[in-house]
C-alpha cells in the first residue's frame, strides 16, 4: 500500500491533475497569456456544435476514420494470412513493419515528392496507366483521401505484426480437425477457424486502429496544415489551431474534453459488441 | 611592503571586476536557418564588449511559434532578454505586455541621425510608442526563371511593370508545354500575399481609424479579379505553395511572388539549373504600396544592467556592421541606410543585382498591418482560405471578397 504512494503521487501530478485542470478550462474563456479567467459555463461547448469550422472538422475526421479502419485491418489480416506461411515471412515482415517504425514526420516529406501535382511518382504512374493527372494534395476533394492513404499505408504493418502474433496461438489442432471435416484449406477453413480464433486479437486491432485514426494529426500538420480550404482540417488539427495558434484555451479545451469522452464513449461500444460477438461465436453459434 | 599591497589590491581588483562587470543576455530567434546570421553579429558583438555574454536559446520553427514560446515562458517567469520577433506579430506581444515601450532609449540615443528612418521605425511603433529596432525587412518580389521567359518570347531584362502585360508573358510562358506552368502568386500561411495585392491597387486592409475593414473596396474588389486572372490567363496552378516552390526550383515554372528574405536560399537551391533573377513587382495604381516582411529585435527583460546591454546588443545587430551580415547570407533589406554605403553593402549589391531588387521597392514598403484585437492570425487564414477557394475555382472573386468581409468583421472587436 504504502509502496504505491510514489507511483499514485506521479499519477496525479501527471495525468489526474492535468485532466482535472483542463475540463476545468473547458468551462472558461482563458486565452493563453492574457490575464483574468471568466467563468462560462457551457457556453465553449454550445459553441462547438454551432461553429462550422468545427463541423467541418468533424465531418472530414468521420471520412478518414471511414476509410482507413476498415482498409487497414482488412489489408493488414490479408497481409497476414499470405505471409504467415511464406517463405519470405521475415522479409514481407520487416517491407510492412516499416512504416511503423520510422518517423511519420520524415516521411510525410516522402509522400509529398511522390504526391507532387505535376513531379511526383504517383501522376507519372497514373499518366503511364492513361489516367489523367490528379492533384492530391492540393485538390479540396482529394486531399483527405490522400492523407487516408498515407494513414493506411502506415496502419497496415502494425496491424499485420498483430494479426500474425494472433495467427500464431492458433493451435494446429484446429486446423487439422477441420481438415477432417472437410475444412481443409481457402476460405472454408478460414471461416471455420481462423476467424473465430483471431476473434479477440481483431477486437484489439479495430479499438486501436479506431483511436489511431481518430487522432490523426501529424500528417495534416506536416503536409496540409488543414488546407485546401479546411478540407483536411480534423479534429485534432483544429484542437491545435484554437489551443496554440489562436490561443483560446478555453475553447480548445473543451474540444479535447469532447474528443476524450467520445474515443472513450465509441471504444467502450465497440468493445462491448465485440465481445458479445466473440462469446457468440465461442458457443458455437447457439445464441 | 607597499608594492606587495599594491600588487594584492590590483590582484583582488583584477578577480572581482569581471565577475562584477559581467551582463549575460539570453537571446532567442525564429527560423533555425538564421543562425548563419544571429551568431556572426553575436561573436564580433562580444569582441567588442567582453563585458557582456551572449548566449543564444535553441530557435523558434517559425514567428507563430515563437510567440506561443514566449506567451508560455512569460507565465513561468523564464522570458528571454532580447527577441527577434516577426512584424505581424508585434502587436500580440505587446497587448499582452510582454514588449514594453522603448522611448526613452531612442530619444535619448538620437536614432534618427544614425541611419535609422523615420519610415524603418515606424514599423516597430504601435499608437505612438516605439517598441524595437527593426532587424531585417523585406518586401515580395518575382523570381523568374529567365530561361523560360526568354523562351516565351519575354526580355528577361525588362520585366512588365503593368499587370496586363505580366499576366500575358506569364500565360505564354504557361503555354511553352512540357509539364510548364506560367507564374505562382503565393498566398503562404498568413495574410502577407493577400495584403500585398490590396495594397497594389492602393488599398489598405482597415480604415485609418481601425474602425472598419477596407478592403472590400475598389481596390481590394481589382485585386480578386487580378488574383483569378492569375491562374485564367497567367497559367497560374492550383497547387499548395510547397508544391509550387518545387516545381519552381525545377525549373517547370516562369515566375514565382515571395519574400525577398530567400533570395540567399533560392540561389543556393537553384544553382545552375537556370538563370534565376528577380524582378520589382507590378504596380497597379500610383500610390501602391507593399507590407514590410522581417523581424523587429525587443528587449524583454526588465532588470536596468541587462536592459542597457540588451539596447547595446540590438544597437548594434541594426548597425551597418551587423547589416552587413545580415543582408548577404539571406535577402534581406538593411534597416539602417548607413549600411547601403560603399564601406558596407553598396559593393555586394553591385555583384549581387537579385539582392538589390527589395531595396529598390523601399520607398513603397509599409508596415504590415496587423490586426486589432485577439484573432489576427485566425482573420489571416480566413483570407487566405477564401483566395484559395478563388484559386481553385469554386468561388467568384466577387463572393469570396464579400465572404472574407463578413467573416473578418466577426473577427474583429466590438466597437460600439
Amino acid at each position: 500500500m504504502i509502496l504505491s504512494v510514489p507511483a499514485m503521487l506521479l499519477l496525479v501530478a501527471l495525468v489526474i491533475g492535468p485532466a482535472i485542470l483542463v475540463l476545468f478550462l473547458s468551462f472558461t474563456n482563458a486565452s493563453l497569456g492574457l490575464a483574468g479567467i471568466r467563468f462560462i459555463g457551457l457556453a465553449n461547448y454550445t459553441r462547438m456544435l454551432t461553429d462550422p469550422g468545427f463541423a467541418q472538422s468533424l465531418r472530414n475526421t468521420a471520412l478518414y476514420v471511414a476509410v482507413v479502419v476498415p482498409t487497414s485491418i482488412g489489408w493488414g489480416l490479408l497481409v497476414a494470412l499470405l505471409i504467415a506461411r511464406s517463405r519470405f515471412a521475415v522479409l514481407y515482415r520487416t517491407a510492412y513493419f516499416l512504416p511503423v517504425a520510422a518517423t511519420l514526420v520524415a516521411l510525410a516529406t516522402a509522400w509529398e515528392a511522390i504526391l507532387h501535382p505535376s513531379l511526383g511518382f504517383a501522376n507519372t504512374l497514373l499518366q503511364l496507366l492513361g489516367a489523367s493527372p490528379v492533384r492530391f494534395l492540393s485538390d479540396p476533394a482529394t486531399a483527405i483521401y490522400a492523407l487516408a492513404a498515407i494513414g493506411v499505408w502506415q496502419l497496415v504493418g502494425f496491424n499485420m505484426i498483430l494479426f500474425l502474433a494472433g495467427l500464431s496461438t492458433i493451435p494446429e489442432e484446429l486446423y487439422e480437425a477441420a481438415a477432417i471435416d472437410g475444412a481443409d484449406r481457402g476460405l472454408k477453413r478460414f471461416l471455420l477457424v481462423t476467424w473465430p480464433m483471431l476473434a479477440p486479437v481483431t477486437v484489439f486491432v479495430t479499438v486501436m486502429t479506431i483511436i489511431r485514426a481518430f487522432s490523426v494529426f501529424e500528417t495534416v500538420a506536416v503536409l496540409t496544415q488543414g488546407g485546401p480550404m479546411k478540407s483536411t482540417s480534423v479534429v485534432l488539427y483544429t484542437f491545435y489551431q484554437e489551443g496554440f495558434r489562436f490561443f483560446r484555451v478555453g475553447y480548445a479545451s473543451a474540444i479535447s474534453v469532447s474528443f476524450f469522452v467520445f474515443v472513450t464513449f465509441l471504444s467502450l461500444v465497440q468493445m462491448r459488441v465485440s465481445e458479445r460477438r466473440a462469446r457468440w461465436k465461442a458457443s458455437g453459434g447457439q445464441p | 611592503m607597499k608594492t606587495l599591497a599594491m600588487i594584492l589590491a590590483a590582484g583582488i581588483a583584477a578577480a572581482v571586476m569581471p565577475a562584477q562587470a559581467e551582463t549575460k543576455l539570453d537571446v532567442y530567434y525564429a527560423w533555425p536557418e538564421h543562425e548563419v546570421i544571429h551568431k556572426p553579429i553575436a561573436e564580433r558583438f562580444m569582441a567588442d564588449h567582453p563585458d557582456i555574454k551572449i548566449s543564444f536559446r535553441a530557435a523558434a520553427p517559425s514567428y507563430d511559434e515563437a510567440v506561443q514560446t514566449l506567451i508560455r515562458q512569460s507565465m513561468a517567469g523564464e522570458l528571454p532578454d532580447v527577441h527577434y520577433v516577426g512584424f505581424n506579430v508585434l502587436r500580440p506581444l505587446v497587448t499582452r505586455g510582454l514588449v514594453k515601450p522603448i522611448d526613452d532609449l531612442v530619444a535619448a540615443d538620437h536614432l534618427t541621425d544614425k541611419g535609422y528612418t523615420e519610415q524603418v521605425l515606424s514599423l516597430a511603433t504601435i499608437d505612438g510608442h516605439r517598441y524595437g529596432l527593426p532587424f531585417a525587412m523585406s518586401t515580395p518580389v518575382v523570381y523568374y526563371n529567365a530561361d523560360l521567359v526568354k523562351q516565351a518570347g519575354g526580355d528577361p531584362d525588362k520585366i512588365p511593370a503593368d499587370w496586363d502585360s505580366f499576366v500575358a508573358l506569364a500565360g505564354k510562358v504557361g503555354a511553352l508545354g512540357k509539364g510548364t506552368s506560367g507564374m505562382y502568386y503565393q498566398l503562404g500561411s498568413d495574410d502577407w500575399a493577400t495584403q500585398n495585392l490590396v495594397r497594389n491597387f492602393g488599398g489598405q486592409m482597415m480604415n485609418d481609424k481601425e474602425s472598419d475593414i477596407a478592403f472590400d473596396g475598389p481596390a481590394g474588389q481589382a485585386a480578386v479579379k487580378l488574383f483569378k486572372r492569375f491562374h485564367t490567363d497567367g497559367a497560374q496552378p492550383a497547387i499548395d505553395s510547397h508544391a509550387a516552390l518545387q516545381l519552381f526550383t525545377s525549373g517547370k515554372l516562369g515566375f514565382f511572388f515571395a519574400s525577398a528574405g530567400s533570395v540567399s536560399g533560392f540561389e543556393a537551391e537553384i544553382g545552375d539549373r537556370f538563370k534565376l533573377r528577380t524582378a520589382k513587382q507590378p504596380l497597379a495604381a500610383e500610390d501602391a504600396t507593399m507590407p514590410t516582411g522581417g523581424m523587429v529585435a525587443v528587449i524583454l527583460t526588465d532588470d536596468p544592467a541587462k536592459r542597457a546591454a540588451a539596447w547595446e546588443y540590438i544597437k548594434f545587430a541594426t548597425s551597418p556592421d551587423g547589416q552587413s551580415i545580415v543582408v548577404p547570407n539571406t535577402g534581406y533589406m538593411p534597416t539602417n541606410t548607413l549600411a547601403l554605403d560603399k564601406d558596407h553593402l553598396a559593393g555586394f549589391y553591385d555583384k549581387h543585382p537579385n539582392w538589390y531588387t527589395s531595396v529598390l521597392q523601399t520607398p513603397r514598403a509599409r508596415p504590415w498591418f496587423s490586426w486589432p484585437g485577439d484573432n489576427g492570425v485566425q482573420i489571416g487564414e480566413v483570407l487566405r482560405d477564401e483566395m484559395t477557394a478563388i484559386a481553385l475555382g469554386s468561388k467568384e472573386p466577387e463572393a469570396a471578397l464579400a465572404d472574407m468581409a463578413s467573416e473578418v468583421r466577426a473577427l474583429l472587436p466590438k466597437t460600439d
